[in-house]
This record gives C-alpha cells, sequence and structure tokens, in this order.
C-alpha cells in the first residue's frame, strides 16, 4: 500500500464510522413496571423481648403490585449489640413466609441484642425487599414489679410477671453466697443509663440498713457493692434512696443525673458521652457550705431538658425545698415564692410526687392538725419567675396520719391509704371518696400509681398491704375519671412484709 | 518504503520503551545527613515539689528525646548542657540518667532527676537545657526562636525547666479555677492539694473528676471548721469555696 492509499482508506473508514450513527435504533425503551413487594409488620415498630426455648412468631404482611408466585424468603440474625464486632457471623433461622423458631441459645445469647431481618425476593426480577426487626435476649424476670421484702431481718426479691404469676425468693436463688441485710429501698429505672460502670442499660438497687448495691438489670446477680457505686464511700452507710432521674426527650425518659441520699445526704452523679467512669460523688453541701441537712427521699425531676430547676429536693430538718445541683444545693431567688416560700415552707412533708399536670409537681404536707396540698413547677422565666402554684388546706381525714401517698398523673388525685383503707382526694374540688376498704387489721402499706400496665394502655393502682404475718398486693384498674371500681382486679398472697417495690422493664 | 509499517512500528517502538521506563527501580528517598538529635516537643516544665509529702525529695520528669537518621545496632550518647545562665545547678538541683540512644531505638524519654532542696523552700530555680553535640550526634533543628536558653514553637534544642518547693498560682487559676474556688489564697491552694490529692492543674479533668473534686474539698472545709474554726489564708481572709 502506498501513501496515498492509505490515506484513503483512512477516510473511508472515518466516513463509514461517521454515517454509522445515522443508523436508526430500533431498540425497545419503554418503562415496564416489574413486581414492587412491600413487607410490613407492627410488631417490628418496637423492640421484642424474647427468651431463650420460647417461639418467636412474626408474620409480616406482603404486598405486591403484580401477584407472583414463588416468591423465596430468607430470614437471617446477627449480634447488633452496641460492642459487638463486626465480623459475627450471620445466621440464617426460617426460609418461610411466617416465623416460628425456637430461640436457640447457641445463636441467642442473653442480654444481646439482635438485628432480624426477612428477605423476600421475586425470583423473575430478583427483586428484593426487607423488614428489621430489632431483638433482645431477656429472660422471663425482664418484666414485673419487684417486691422488696423484709424476712425476719434480711432483705429478699420476689416478683410478679406481667402474666400474673408470682416468682418468690428472685434474689436469694440467685445470690445466695450474698445475702441481703434488712431492707430499705429498692429503685430500678425505667431508661438506660451510661455511666461506664458497666454497659449502657437499666439499673437496679437494693438498698439495706447499712449496705445497698447493684444489680444486674438482666441476670439480676449482685453486680456492684455500695461502696464501688461512689468515687470515695461515704464514711456513714445509711441509704435511703438510689436512682436516675430523667428528662422526657420525646415522650420517653431521658438520663439526666444520678441523685442518692444517703444518711440524709444528697450524693450525685452524671451521665454523658465524655469518657471514665461516673459514680457519685461527695455529699452536696448547702449554700453556706454547710452539711447540716435531713434530706427526704421523694424528687421532683423536671420533665423538661431546659427546666430551671432541674431536681428539687426537700430538708426534712429545715422543713424546706432545696435546687440540686451537681456540687451544691441552692436555695431558690426570693422571686420564686409568692404563695408559699419555697426555701422556709415551715411544714412536714408526706409526700412528693408528680401530678396530673406535667411540670407541676404536688408535695403533701402537714403541720400538727393540717394536711396541705403545696403545688409548684420546675420552669421559670425571666417574665415569670414565680413557681410556687397553690397551697390548698386539704380536707382529707386521716392523711396526717400516713405517708402512704401516691398522685395520678392523668386525672387531679391523691390516693392515700389510711389504716386498712384507700382513699381518693380531689385536688380540684377538695373533697374525699372512700375508694376501697380492706379486711380489719390489713393495713395499707404502699402505694403506687401506675400510669399506663404495660400491654393494656390502661391506669392501675398498685396497694401494699400487711396484716402483721403476711403482705398482700392487690391490682385496683384505674377509670378516666380516677375511680377504683368496686374491688381490685388481682390478689397476690404470700409475701413476707414489703417494704418497697417498683416495676422492673425490660 | 513502507509507511504504515513504519508507522506502526515507530509507535510500537514507543510504547515498549515508554513502558518499560516505569519499571526503573526509583531511589528511595532517604536521610542521608549526619545522625542528629533534638527534643521532640519543644517545652517550659514548671515543677513545683510543695504539691508533694514532704517526704518526696526526688521526682523525675522525663525529656522527649528523638534522633534524625536510622537507628543503629549500637548504643549511642548524646549530650546535654544546663547553660551557665541556669540558677538551677547540675547535680544539685537536676541530673540526667544516662544520655545514652538504645541499640534500634529512634526515641527516648530521659529520665530527669530533680532535688528538693531547702532553698527551693523561697525560689525558683531554673535550668536552661540545650543539646549539644557529641561523637555520635550533631544538633538537630532550629526553625524559629532561637538562642540559648528560649524556646520557641520550633525550638527543638532547648528545654527550660523551672523547679521550687513554693505554692505558686497556677497560670490558669483566674481563667478556670476561680469559677470553683474562688479567689486564690497560699493557704486555701494548699488544702485543696491536700484534701483532693491532685498535683496537677493544668487542667480540669472530666467533669464527674471535677465535681467530686469540688464536692470533696467543700467537705473537707465543712469538716474542718468542725474541728478547728474558720481557715485563715496569709490574707487574713476566711477560706470559702463559692
Amino acid at each position: 500500500m502506498n501513501k496515498q492509499s492509505f490515506y484513503i482508506s483512512f477516510v473511508l473508514v472515518a466516513a463509514l464510522a461517521f454515517f454509522a450513527g445515522c443508523y436508526k435504533d430500533k431498540g425497545n425503551y419503554d418503562y415496564t413496571s416489574v413486581n414492587k413487594i412491600t413487607v410490613t409488620d407492627a410488631r417490628a415498630a418496637n423492640r421484642i423481648f424474647v427468651f431463650q426455648g420460647d417461639t418467636l412468631r412474626l408474620s409480616p404482611a406482603i404486598t405486591q403490585t403484580i401477584q407472583t408466585e414463588g416468591l423465596t424468603y430468607l430470614w437471617f440474625v446477627y449480634n447488633n449489640s452496641s460492642n459487638s464486632a463486626y465480623n459475627l457471623p450471620r445466621d440464617t433461622i426460617s426460609r418461610v413466609k411466617d416465623l416460628n423458631y425456637v430461640v436457640d441459645s447457641r445463636i441467642f445469647v442473653l442480654g444481646e441484642n439482635y438485628r432480624l431481618t426477612l428477605k423476600v425476593t421475586d425470583p423473575k426480577t430478583g427483586v428484593s425487599a426487607f423488614i428489621l426487626y430489632d431483638l433482645t435476649v431477656s429472660n422471663k424476670l425482664g418484666e414485673g414489679w419487684m417486691l422488696f421484702e423484709d424476712k425476719g431481718g434480711e432483705g429478699d426479691v420476689s416478683m410478679i410477671l406481667p402474666n400474673n404469676t408470682i416468682e418468690r425468693k428472685v434474689y436469694s436463688s440467685i445470690n445466695p453466697t450474698a445475702p441481703l441485710g434488712k431492707p430499705v429501698a429498692i429503685n430500678a429505672t425505667s431508661f438506660s443509663i451510661t455511666d461506664d460502670l458497666s454497659s449502657p442499660g437499666k439499673r437496679i438497687y437494693l438498698l439495706t440498713e447499712n449496705d445497698g448495691q447493684e444489680l444486674n438489670a438482666l441476670t439480676l446477680q449482685k453486680k456492684f457493692p455500695f461502696g464501688y457505686l461512689y468515687f470515695a464511700t461515704p464514711s456513714v452507710v445509711k441509704p435511703t434512696f438510689q436512682g436516675w432521674t430523667a428528662y422526657l426527650s420525646g415522650v420517653n425518659p431521658f438520663q439526666r443525673m444520678g441523685v442518692s441520699v444517703n444518711n440524709g445526704k444528697v450524693h450525685v452523679n452524671l451521665v454523658g458521652g465524655f469518657p471514665g467512669i461516673k459514680k457519685w460523688g461527695e455529699a452536696l453541701s448547702t449554700p453556706d457550705g454547710g452539711f447540716d441537712y435531713d434530706m427526704a427521699t421523694d424528687i421532683a425531676g423536671a420533665a423538661s431538658f431546659s427546666a430551671t430547676y432541674p431536681i428539687v429536693m426537700f430538708d426534712k430538718k429545715y422543713k424546706r425545698f432545696y435546687s440540686v445541683g451537681t456540687t451544691r444545693l441552692a436555695s431558690f431567688p426570693a422571686a420564686a415564692s409568692t404563695v408559699f416560700d419555697m426555701n422556709n415552707v415551715g411544714l412536714d412533708l408526706l409526700k412528693l410526687d408528680s401530678s396530673n399536670v406535667s411540670g407541676v409537681w404536688s408535695a403533701v404536707m402537714k403541720d400538727a392538725t393540717t394536711p396541705y396540698l403545696l403545688q409548684f413547677k420546675t420552669l421559670a422565666t425571666a417574665a415569670d419567675p414565680v413557681i410556687t402554684t397553690a397551697k390548698i388546706s386539704m380536707n382529707a381525714p386521716g392523711l396526717t396520719g400516713t405517708n402512704v401517698i401516691t398522685a395520678s398523673t392523668l386525672t387531679p388525685h391523691i390516693y392515700y391509704g389510711a389504716g386498712n383503707t384507700i382513699t381518693k382526694y380531689e385536688t380540684t374540688s377538695n373533697t374525699t371518696a372512700m375508694s376501697f376498704s380492706f379486711a380489719a387489721g390489713e393495713t395499707v402499706t404502699k402505694l403506687v400509681y401506675q400510669k399506663v400496665v404495660p400491654g393494656t394502655g390502661a391506669a392501675r393502682l398498685v396497694a401494699v398491704t400487711w396484716n402483721g404475718t403476711e403482705s398482700k398486693v392487690y391490682y385496683f384498674t384505674v377509670s378516666a375519671v380516677g375511680d377504683l371500681g368496686a374491688t381490685y382486679t388481682n390478689v397476690f398472697t404470700g409475701f413476707s412484709k414489703i417494704v418497697d417495690l417498683v416495676y422492673k422493664v425490660p | 518504503m513502507n509507511l504504515f509499517n513504519s508507522y506502526t512500528r515507530i509507535i510500537a517502538t514507543l510504547a515498549i520503551g515508554l513502558s518499560l521506563a516505569g519499571c526503573s527501580k526509583n531511589d528511595r528517598l532517604m536521610y542521608e545527613e549526619d545522625p542528629r538529635i533534638y527534643f521532640y516537643t519543644s517545652a517550659v516544665v514548671d515543677y513545683t515539689f510543695a504539691v508533694r509529702p514532704a517526704s518526696y525529695t526526688v521526682d523525675t520528669l522525663y525529656m522527649p528525646i528523638r534522633i534524625m537518621g536510622s537507628a543503629q545496632n549500637r548504643d549511642r550518647t548524646f549530650n546535654l548542657k544546663v547553660e551557665d545562665s541556669s540558677t538551677a545547678k547540675l547535680g544539685y538541683h537536676i541530673t540526667f540518667a544516662p544520655l545514652v540512644i538504645p541499640a534500634n531505638t529512634y526515641q527516648i524519654s530521659l529520665p530527669v532527676y530533680l532535688h528538693r532542696k531547702p532553698g527551693l523552700k523561697d525560689s525558683i530555680v531554673t535550668a536552661h537545657i540545650s543539646i549539644v553535640e557529641s561523637a555520635d550526634f550533631k544538633l538537630g533543628y532550629i526553625n524559629g526562636v532561637t538562642g540559648t536558653g528560649t524556646t520557641g514553637v520550633l525550638d527543638r534544642l532547648h528545654y527550660r525547666i523551672n523547679i521550687t518547693d513554693q505554692l505558686t498560682k497556677p497560670a490558669n487559676w483566674e481563667t478556670v479555677w476561680v469559677n470553683y474556688f474562688g479567689v486564690f489564697s497560699k493557704v486555701k491552694f494548699q488544702f485543696l492539694i491536700q484534701v483532693t490529692g491532685r498535683t496537677s492543674w493544668t487542667s480540669t479533668g472530666l467533669p464527674q473528676d471535677l465535681n467530686f473534686m469540688i464536692q470533696t474539698a467543700k467537705y473537707a472545709l465543712y469538716n474542718y471548721e468542725l474541728a478547728n474554726g474558720p481557715l485563715i489564708d496569709e490574707f487574713g481572709n476566711r477560706v470559702v469555696f463559692p
């Protein structure tokens, strides 16, 4: 080929390539809808607690835009705990639509969180849809009322489970080598705590006359001795309260600050994302630097994160309220008090509890003869610095002789036990009505208002009685207007003297 | 001449040449100068024995030393000099551990022993320490403020240690600690050191630790006053915490 022939060939090839672009494309570019699969299940909205050995049944709803036979199903699960490694295996536990699976302890470890996924695939298109479930492996003691009993000076815990069965000697059977002293108080958080003493989670404290401890919220084994919960063990150990306050994040409580009362003095603890373990510190001083006070165990904890006074407590000795800070107790500014003086109440506290108005706290108090209802709020503004809202002389017979009191958070009622009776006091009308009368000699020793009974949505009043030899626990359903009904719905018997109780959530 | 074949040959030759050129081994960029040595952080250290119990007669600081060049398979020595301008005396206020870079080592923390001497109760002595050449190492580098006894951002040849047995006001008292403990006094500071056990006051630490320290100080002062009455500082004022 000579030079001219080469150039001619080159031009011909280029022209051929150029005109090839004019060829009409006869491809099919219409959009064709494929089958779209949707998987839904209301149970996926909340964490599911499963027990080892129990059967997990899930029946998600599956819809298709084009009905197609032969969908394939794949249920697989992996450990999704915060401290789990990224390379943990993924296990397939079923290949059918509806899950009916016996929770295998070889895959599901007690206390761990898992992400369960259902993958639904259309075999014609290969397109898949997914639904995710969050699981936590729990045990049957994960939820229920924990009853702290005094068995001849030694503490033990029984539980009433959501299915109304009783588990007795729960503590002593799990912790046979760590007997408890004389019981004083039990407390359990309903929200997770990040204190870096252990993995984030719920916290349970058992307090006895001269000791205390943290229980593992999952296994109920003794976790930490009392002294370990403090940077420096208090020289006198007489704990009466140990727990955590919370504010509302949306509708859910979220950790704010730990509070304990030991030997009448307040200690506080922090939470947060900063590193290092958080423990309770030294006792808080009064504003003048002193420690001359005797704090009650009731706490008014503000629901709002930005509350002016996040934590308010009452000094029994000098009959006054304090705002609790991280390094000291603080008095209230003069402008905060108009209806009564927060810094000098001059009455004895019977019960400090929440009310049916969010952000308003009810303090049932008394002088020598008369009960009073004092109410205050925890949020003040520059324009409205006053937090005291009411002081009412209560028309409530028998109230001055008891501290068995609980307040409704749904209706304007306060329930109190006096002798063998439960009386309902209405804050708006300043009247009382007898709600229930137990057998003669059966004294009401504890009342707890449960705003929402899990699984039912209804409110419940839990009453504990003591007849000298036996404690009983009664459930009353509380109506929308605060009535208890003609009688209780359940009674649980055969307990030693119950000194305190708390509802444990998983 | 077959032009097409010629072009093909030329292009192929260029391509092969270029590709083979990529196969040539680059010389690695290595430090090829003399071995040198320097402080790998420039620093001025303030040290007081006053926060230590009386039983503390010697304490140890660690000076960070690093070499330039490769490590070698033998121990090498370097030299430090306490400059004449220093008020601290080598062998009396300050001594060094052996000035050796061990074999196969690039950096060390050199122990520097500080000695508690009676004169420190009412004075502050300063050791201006410089790196000087040795048989094994030349000087490292200065690329900033220079001069004997001074340190700058990139001055890696000088180190300064101030030693005293007095309670000196922490440099951050007026910006940090005043918020928690109020007006400074030596009596207050001594009390805080005693009851909290804290010896480093350059930062507050974590919030929970800070809170515990404040709570502890208040409780300790309360107990002190119960036993002894008010604690009075060197200005005649009662020690209080806000």
